[in-house]
C-alpha cells in the first residue's frame, strides 16, 4: 500500500510541471502565430500618408461643411472641419482638425490632437503639436516641440531649437536650422542651415512662399553642378566587379588598431578593414568602404560607393558621398558635406546618434535610434 | 572489465564537458539578447538604387502551396525591371508544372525552370537556376513560405554592405495552433531566431544562412563552386563557404516570413534527420578549412566549431545516457568525488539543463508571448524526440562518409488546406 502511495505521489509530482502547459495546449489562449504585417513596406513618409488616407476615407468624400463631426478613426473622434484656421497664443486644440485651406498658429499654442491641412501650414514659436499631415508647405518656428510627426507633400522649413519628434518628412525640400533635435528626417533634399528667418503669420504670405525658399546662393558651390555630372558619368564604375581587399599597400599601417590612407589616394575597389581607419583629405574611392573600427574621413574626400562602419563615422567638411552611410555607432557629419544626388534617394543611418553640421545636403533619409542633432 | 569501466567513465566525463560548453554558449547568447547591445540590420536604409534580384523557389510536388507564394511574390514591392522569379519545378509529378506555366503566361518576370532529367534535389536545382539569370542577388524561398510585400527589398538592401555574402531572415510558423508538435516548433523557432541568431549577429560570430527567407550574391556563390549536390543542407554549406572565404552572413530579425511547420511527427522526424545528416556532412567537409581559414578570428572559429558540431551533441548525449545507465547498474557511478564536484553537478543540474529552455523562454518573452511560455516544460518531449532523430542523421552521415553513397533529397510533406492559404 505504501509503495503504491509513493508511486502515486511520484507521478503527481512528475506531472505538476506539465500541468500549465497541458491547460494551455487544450485552451489555446496564446496559440496564434506571431503577427506579420504582410503589406508592410519601408516608407519614410508612412505616418503622413496613412493618416491622410484615414482622414480622406473618413471625411474626404462627405460634404465638407465647417463644424464638428464625430467619425471613426482608430476610435471615435470629434473632428473639427474648417475652411482655414488661425490659432492665437495661449489657445489649445483638443480636437482632430481637418483644415481645407491654410493653417496658422502664433506663439505658445498647444495642440493635443492630429491636424490634417490641405493647404499650407505655418507654426509659431514655442508651440507644441502632436502630428501634422499637410498637403502643401510647412513652416515651423523656433523652439517648437513636435510630439509625434510632421509630413508635408511640399517643402518644410524648420527654425532653430525645435524638437522634431519621431519623424519629419516631406516630398520636397526639408530645411532644418541649428540645434534642432530629431529621430528621422526625409526630404529631397534635406538641408541643414544656420537659421531661417521668421515669416509673418499671414495667410497670404504662406501660400506664396513656395517660390521664396532660399535656395543655396550659387547652387552647390563646393561640388557644384560638375560633381553631379561627374557622378553621372561614373555610373559604369559603380557597376564594377566587386573585389574585397583586406588592407592594401595604399594604407599606412600605424599600429594594430589604426590605419591611415594618405591624401590624394585613389582607390578603385571596395575597401574593407578590420580596424580604425582615417582617410586623409582629397582621397577618391570608386567603391564602397567598410570598417570594423572608427572611420574618420577628412575634408574634400569623394566616395562613389557606400560607407559602412561597425563603430562611429566622422565625415569631414566638403566631402561628397554618392551612396548610403550606415553606422552601428554614431555618425558625425561636418559642414558642407553632400550625400546622394538629385533624383536618387540615399540614407544616413547612425544607430546611436547623428550630428549634422551646417549646410549639409542629404538626398533622402536620415535615421537614428539615439539622438539626432543639428549642430 | 576495469578497462571497459575506465573507458565508460572517461566517455561520461567527455559528454558532460561537451554539454557544459554548449550550456555556457546558450547562457551567453541568452544574456546577450536580454541585456547586451543589439546590432541593427540594414532594413532602415532607403535607397532608390536596388540590386537586380532573382527569386528562386525550389518545388517538388508543390501544387498545394505553389499559387500562394507566387501570388505573394507578384504583389511584392520591388522594381519590375530588376526582378526575375524562377520557380524550380524539380521532377514534380502533380500539377506544379501546369500551375507554373499558367503564371508564366500571365507574368513576364516569372520564368519557371522545369527539371526532369538531371539529379533531383534543392542544391542541384539552385545550381541550374543560378545559371539562368544574371541577377546580382539570389533570394530563396521554400514553396510553403508567404513573404510580405517588403521582404524582397529588406533582404536585397543588405548587399549594399560590401562584406555581406548572404543574409538570413526570420522564419515564423503560421500553423502554430494545430497540435503539440507545431506549438513546440513555434517555441523552438523563437529560441533559434529571436535569441540564437540575433545574439550571434550581435557578437559578430557566425549567424547561419538558413536556405529560405534569405539571399546571397550570385557571382560569389558561383565563384565558390555553387552548391554540392551531395550535401543535404546547402544552407549550412554556404554559410561555411562564405565565412571561410572572407564573406559575412548577416541576420535580419525584422525580416519575418511565415512558413508551414510539420504537423506530423513522422514528417518532422524525417526533416530533422535530414538536417542532422546534412549538417554532419558539412562538418566533415569544413572542419579543417574552418580551422585554417585566414579570414576568421579566434572567436569566430570557436563559434564556427560549436555550430559545426551542434548536431553531434545529440549522439554524444544519447550515448552518454546509456553509458551512465550502464555504469549505474554496474555500481560504478563514483567517477569523481569531492565537495567541488558535488557543487558542480548540483549547479549544472539546476542551471545547466535549464539553459536551452531559458533561451527559448527569453525569446518568447521578447516576442511578447504571455500564455505560450507555459508550454516550455512540454518541450522535453520534443527534446528527446529530436535527440533520437538527430543521432540517426549523424549515423547516416558517417555511413555516407564511409561508403561514399549518394544522399537523396527528402521533401517535407505539406499540410496546407484551402482554408489556410496565405
Amino acid at each position: 500500500m505504501i509503495t503504491f502511495l509513493v508511486f502515486v505521489v511520484f507521478f503527481i509530482l512528475l506531472l505538476i510541471p506539465f500541468t500549465l502547459g497541458i491547460i494551455e495546449l487544450i485552451k489555446r489562449r496564446d496559440a496564434a502565430p506571431l503577427f506579420i504585417d504582410k503589406n508592410y513596406t519601408k516608407d519614410p513618409r508612412f505616418f503622413g500618408k496613412s493618416f491622410k488616407l484615414i482622414m480622406e476615407n473618413a471625411i474626404g468624400h462627405d460634404d465638407l461643411k465647417p463644424g464638428f463631426k464625430t467619425v471613426k478613426l482608430s476610435k471615435d473622434e470629434t473632428v473639427e472641419i474648417a475652411p482655414y484656421k488661425k490659432i492665437y497664443a495661449g489657445e489649445e486644440g483638443n480636437h482632430v482638425s481637418y483644415i481645407i485651406g491654410d493653417f496658422v498658429s502664433t506663439g505658445k499654442v498647444r495642440f493635443k490632437k492630429e491636424i490634417y491641412v490641405k493647404g499650407d501650414t505655418a507654426i509659431g514659436s514655442e508651440n507644441m503639436f502632436r502630428a501634422i499631415a499637410c498637403m502643401g508647405n510647412v513652416f515651423i518656428s523656433e523652439k517648437t516641440n513636435i510630439i509625434r510627426w510632421v509630413d508635408a507633400e511640399g517643402n518644410i522649413d524648420v527654425c532653430r531649437e525645435c524638437n522634431l519628434g519621431i519623424s519629419i518628412s516631406c516630398g520636397g525640400q526639408l530645411r532644418i536650422s541649428k540645434h534642432c533635435r530629431f529621430k528621422r528626417l526625409y526630404g529631397l533634399p534635406i538641408i541643414t542651415t544656420y537659421d531661417i528667418p521668421l515669416i509673418i503669420y499671414n495667410l497670404h504670405k504662406i501660400t506664396e512662399k513656395a517660390e521664396d525658399y532660399d535656395m543655396e546662393p550659387g547652387g552647390d558651390k563646393e561640388t557644384g553642378g560638375t560633381a553631379d555630372m561627374a557622378w553621372a558619368t561614373n555610373d559604369k564604375d559603380l557597376d564594377r566587379s566587386r573585389q574585397i581587399n583586406e588592407i592594401t599597400d595604399t594604407a599606412w599601417v600605424i599600429n594594430e588598431k589604426n590605419s591611415v590612407i594618405p591624401p590624394f589616394t585613389q582607390i578603385a575597389k571596395d575597401f574593407i578593414i578590420k580596424r580604425n581607419l582615417r582617410v586623409k583629405r582629397n582621397c577618391i574611392f570608386m567603391g564602397d568602404i567598410k570598417t570594423y573600427g572608427d572611420l574618420i574621413i577628412e575634408k574634400d574626400v569623394k566616395i562613389f560607393g557606400n560607407v559602412f562602419s561597425e563603430r562611429n563615422i566622422e565625415i569631414g567638411h566638403d566631402t561628397v558621398i554618392s551612396g548610403d552611410v550606415f553606422s552601428q555607432g554614431t555618425v558625425n557629419i561636418r559642414e558642407r558635406v553632400k550625400i546622394g544626388n538629385s533624383g536618387k534617394i540615399k540614407s544616413v543611418i547612425g544607430k546611436k546618434g547623428i550630428m549634422l553640421g551646417r549646410d549639409v545636403k542629404i538626398y533622402g533619409y536620415v535615421m537614428t535610434e539615439g539622438s539626432g542633432k543639428i549642430v | 572489465m576495469e578497462l571497459v569501466i575506465l573507458i565508460l567513465k572517461s566517455y561520461l566525463i567527455f559528454a558532460v564537458c561537451v554539454l557544459v560548453m554548449y550550456t555556457i554558449r546558450h547562457f551567453i547568447f541568452t544574456l546577450n539578447r536580454l541585456t547586451g547591445e543589439q546590432m541593427i540590420y540594414y532594413q532602415d536604409i532607403v535607397d532608390s538604387e536596388l540590386p537586380s534580384i532573382a527569386v528562386l523557389i525550389p518545388m517538388h510536388n508543390e501544387e498545394l502551396v505553389a499559387k500562394n507564394i507566387l501570388d505573394r511574390l507578384i504583389s511584392a514591392e520591388y522594381p519590375l525591371d530588376k526582378i526575375d522569379i524562377i520557380p524550380i519545378n524539380d521532377h514534380s509529378e502533380d500539377r506544379t508544372k501546369e500551375i507554373l506555366d499558367e503564371y508564366a503566361a500571365r507574368y513576364r518576370h516569372i520564368k519557371p525552370l522545369h527539371r526532369s532529367s538531371k539529379r533531383r534535389g534543392k542544391p542541384a536545382g539552385l545550381n541550374d537556376a543560378m545559371r539562368l539569370t544574371k541577377a546580382k542577388v539570389i533570394i530563396v524561398f521554400d514553396a510553403d513560405y508567404l513573404p510580405a510585400k517588403g521582404t524582397l527589398r529588406d533582404i536585397a538592401i543588405s548587399f549594399k554592405d560590401p562584406e555581406v555574402g548572404a543574409v538570413m531572415g526570420r522564419v515564423i510558423p503560421e500553423n502554430t495552433a494545430k497540435n503539440l508538435l507545431t506549438r513546440c516548433l513555434d517555441l523552438e523557432r523563437s529560441g533559434g531566431y529571436q535569441v540564437d541568431q540575433q545574439a550571434r549577429y550581435n557578437l559578430r560570430l557566425l549567424p547561419q544562412y538558413g536556405g529560405t527567407v534569405g539571399g546571397f550574391r550570385r557571382d560569389v556563390v558561383l565563384y565558390l563552386g555553387g552548391f554540392d549536390p551531395n550535401i543535404l543542407t546547402e544552407d549550412t554549406e554556404l554559410t561555411y563557404k562564405l565565412f571561410i572565404n572572407g564573406w559575412k552572413v548577416v541576420y535580419a530579425n525584422r525580416v519575418e516570413c511565415y512558413e508551414e511547420a510539420p504537423e506530423d511527427w513522422d514528417v518532422r522526424s524525417k526533416q530533422i534527420r535530414r538536417w542532422s545528416r546534412g549538417h554532419t556532412q558539412v562538418m566533415f567537409k569544413f572542419f579543417l578549412p574552418l580551422i585554417k581559414s585566414k579570414h576568421l578570428n579566434m572567436r569566430e572559429k570557436i563559434d564556427g566549431l560549436f555550430l559545426l558540431f551542434v548536431y553531434s551533441a545529440s549522439p554524444i548525449l544519447f550515448t552518454g545516457i546509456f553509458v551512465s545507465l550502464t555504469l549505474f547498474f554496474l555500481g560504478e557511478m563514483k567517477i569523481l568525488s569531492g565537495l567541488l564536484m558535488f557543487l558542480f553537478i548540483a549547479s549544472f543540474n539546476t542551471f545547466g539543463n535549464f539553459a536551452p529552455f531559458f533561451q527559448i523562454g527569453i525569446a518568447v518573452f521578447i516576442d511578447g508571448g504571455v500564455e505560450k511560455i507555459r508550454l516550455l516544460p512540454l518541450l522535453i518531449f520534443n527534446f528527446f524526440f529530436n535527440m533520437v532523430f538527430m543521432s540517426l542523421g549523424f549515423l547516416d552521415a558517417i555511413i555516407d562518409l564511409i561508403t561514399k553513397r549518394k544522399a537523396y533529397w527528402y521533401k517535407t510533406v505539406r499540410f496546407r488546406t484551402e482554408a489556410r492559404k496565405g
